[in-house]
């Protein structure tokens, strides 16, 4: 755009306010209290491609954009006149030629000793690189959340293939699990051969605890939340039926049982008994096999606690910090380890109880803790306990 | 929650007839800062701020209900139920002026006169019918709100305060009055620029004053004199005031005008 006094001056140039006030890097109007221009610089004039004399007796509002001028009358020139002064508002001025020139303006009312607004000073600055700045910023912002929107569709799909997966492996299972009762139910098999099915038949009971598992995995990252139904239960006998279960599974194993448990408590049963199942699994799967597995239990005024503890190496510090992690599984021994949800579902349970399950692990001993609140109310029905990270 | 607190409702002054004013677009209660207390001495007056405006709960923005000037409107009604108004002055400001009519439609007995100040029943020229603005230029206004161009100076509270790490963020916003919610006076524009009253202003039987400014963009003499037009109990008064905000820039010509009308 032209800037018609950046031309060689006839005369020798003076340094005055006069040369400042006409040739500065800045746009200036002096307006009367209406808004109607006084006085404009060749700066802001160059600018708009008029000249000086032609800007005079213009309300100044007039130099701007459609938008501009509405947001001016409507909200900057109350401003003005309110705390008597605005700054830094990004606005275009509407150029003779039609284009648009992006700058940044600040103003100001001079009022008399009675606040009565005398004259409005603008300032204006170019702006137009810091304007393709925010744009690039705004443009950024817009691919960034088009880039989430899409991560988060494809994470939804993903877990309900988890989910549908999980749903649909159990129908074949259960075939299989059925077929090996009813062969181990017939006495014709030899000593070998019932062997062979007893295996099947725990890893089958395994496998549907693992699909349990990613089932409950999925449920609560899928915004489902773990469903408790909680009911006065004394709990010794299902705990008893788990720890049988799993002695059966591994007959060679010693598991030594402790419980104290007198009074009915408040929880829902076949979750606590996920919990304990999980624990002792990975206890049987990680200790030391000479050693035994100690399940205790008791009630003690207002808490109930439950631990399973074994013997062998400590877990590694680093892997502790991420133990109630999903997916979180000791790399070494990887091929025992199923899916690394187990520990996860067991806390997400003991924190939908209002517990918390805790590891203590050293040379001589390692020990899950699960411990809640017991509320020995008879209050009864679900409760909708939903996953922390909120999804 | 009450609407006195919803919408900031401030109450002064003395007599049994109250004066309601309400805001327009763009800012907040204060823009009456300079009008009001003239007639505290005889009115009881009631200020407040839309929601989305000023000292509102922001909480009560609702896109649904604020997208029609019908649920300002609603809005407005229940500030006045809830203070058992009867018979009240409604001065509205730009946009507002249209709020009243359609809130004086919808409960008769509320008011018994409105003072319109800059009204305007649509902005968009349409045929023989003169808004003021065509529809591309509207269209580039809402644009631009939309790339919040002008945001950076109208932003308030929603973004700072998500952010209390950052308390400074806040600090260094200046301005004190006319404060909006961004996303907020978005859909307002929205609401505000692309309505059309023109249909009602026949409908409302009620003394009402005309302010029209000179030299107004907004609201234009033309629009002025449609509605004094289309509302046969109106009278219309030409201002010597310029720009769309006598309340503000002439604020003893405004007051005269209203105590002349009352």
């Amino acid at each position: 755009m032209a800037t018609p006094t950046d031309s060689f001056p006839s005369h020798p140039l003076q340094e005055d306010f006069e040369d400042f006030f006409e040739n500065s890097l800045s746009g200036f109007l002096i307006t009367n209290a209406k808004g109607e221009i006084l006085r404009s610089n060749s700066r802001i004039a160059g600018w708009l491609g008029h000249s000086t004399e032609e800007l005079k007796g213009i309300r100044f509002t007039e130099l701007l954009t459609i938008s501009g001028k509405i947001y001016c009358e409507t909200h900057l020139l109350p401003l003005l006149r309110m705390q008597g002064f605005f700054d830094e508002v990004a606005l275009e001025l509407g150029c003779r030629g039609g284009e648009r020139l992006p700058v940044l303006v600040n103003a100001y009312e001079r009022r008399d000793q009675k606040g009565k607004p005398q004259f409005i000073r603008v300032t204006a600055y170019k702006a137009t690189d810091r304007r393709l700045y925010e744009d690039n910023l705004r443009h950024a912002r817009t691919v960034a959340e088009t880039q989430l929107a899409d991560e988060q569709a494809t994470s939804v799909l993903r877990e309900q293939f988890i989910a549908v997966l999980g749903h649909d492996l159990r129908n074949p299972l259960g075939v299989i699990t059925a077929g090996t009762a009813m062969l181990l139910a017939r006495s014709s098999l030899s000593a070998r051969d019932a062997g062979i099915i007893s295996l099947m038949k725990n890893s089958g009971a395994r496998m549907a605890e693992l699909i349990d598992n990613i089932m409950d995995f999925a449920r609560g990252r899928l915004g489902g939340g773990m469903l408790l139904d909680r009911q006065p239960v004394l709990l010794e006998p299902v705990l008893c039926h788990v720890v049988a279960e799993l002695r059966a599974a591994w007959p060679e194993r010693v598991i030594e049982t402790e419980f104290r448990l007198t009074e009915p408590i408040d929880c829902d049963a076949p979750r606590l008994s996920q919990i304990l199942s999980n624990l002792l699994a990975n206890a049987l799967t990680h200790g030391a096999p000479d050693g035994p597995i100690h399940v205790n239990a008791f009630l003690e005024g207002s808490v109930f606690e439950l631990s399973v503890s074994n013997r062998g190496k400590p877990i590694l510090s680093v892997a502790l910090e991420r133990l109630f992690q999903p997916f979180t599984r000791e790399d070494v021994r990887s091929s025992q380890n199923g899916l690394g949800l187990g520990l996860y579902i067991a806390s997400e349970i003991a924190r939908a109880h209002k517990g918390e399950l805790t590891v203590v692990s050293t040379e001589e001993v390692t020990r899950f803790t699960f411990r809640m609140p017991a509320i020995k109310s008879s209050s009864t029905g679900c409760e909708l306990f939903t996953s922390a990270d909120g999804t | 929650m009450s609407a006195l607190t919803r919408n900031n409702v401030v109450v002064r002054g003395n007599g049994s007839t109250a004066m309601m004013f309400a805001h327009g677009f763009g800012c907040d209660q204060n823009m009456w800062r300079f009008v009001a207390p003239a007639f505290e001495e005889n009115y009881q007056t009631v200020l407040f701020d839309h929601v989305g405006a000023g000292g509102s709960d922001l909480a009560a923005y609702s896109r649904k209900r604020h997208d029609t000037l019908e649920g300002y409107a609603e809005d407005i009604i229940e500030i006045a139920r809830e203070l058992r108004l009867e018979d009240a002055v409604f001065v509205g400001h730009s946009v507002s002026a249209m709020m009243g009519i359609v809130a004086a439609a919808k409960a008769p007995d509320l008011f018994k006169s409105l003072v319109l100040v800059g009204p305007s029943p649509s902005y968009i020229n349409d045929g023989d019918y003169i808004g003021g603005f065509t529809k591309a230029q509207i269209e580039e206004l809402l644009e631009s709100l939309d790339s919040n161009h002008m945001g950076w100076s109208m932003a308030m509270a929603p973004v700072i305060m998500g952010n209390p790490d950052r308390k400074e963020l806040g600090e260094e916003l200046t301005n004190s009055f006319c404060r909006t919610d961004p996303e907020i006076a978005r859909h307002f524009a929205r609401t505000t620029f692309l309505s059309d009253c023109r249909d009602i202003l026949a409908g409302v039987h009620l003394p009402v004053l005309i302010l029209q400014c000179s030299n107004d963009v907004i609201a234009p003499r033309e629009v002025g004199e449609y509605v004094h037009r289309k509302m046969p109990g109106s009278k219309l008064v030409l201002m010597e005031a310029t720009g769309h905000c006598p309340n503000l820039s002439a604020p003893e010509e405004t007051i005269a005008a209203i105590k002349a009308f009352l």
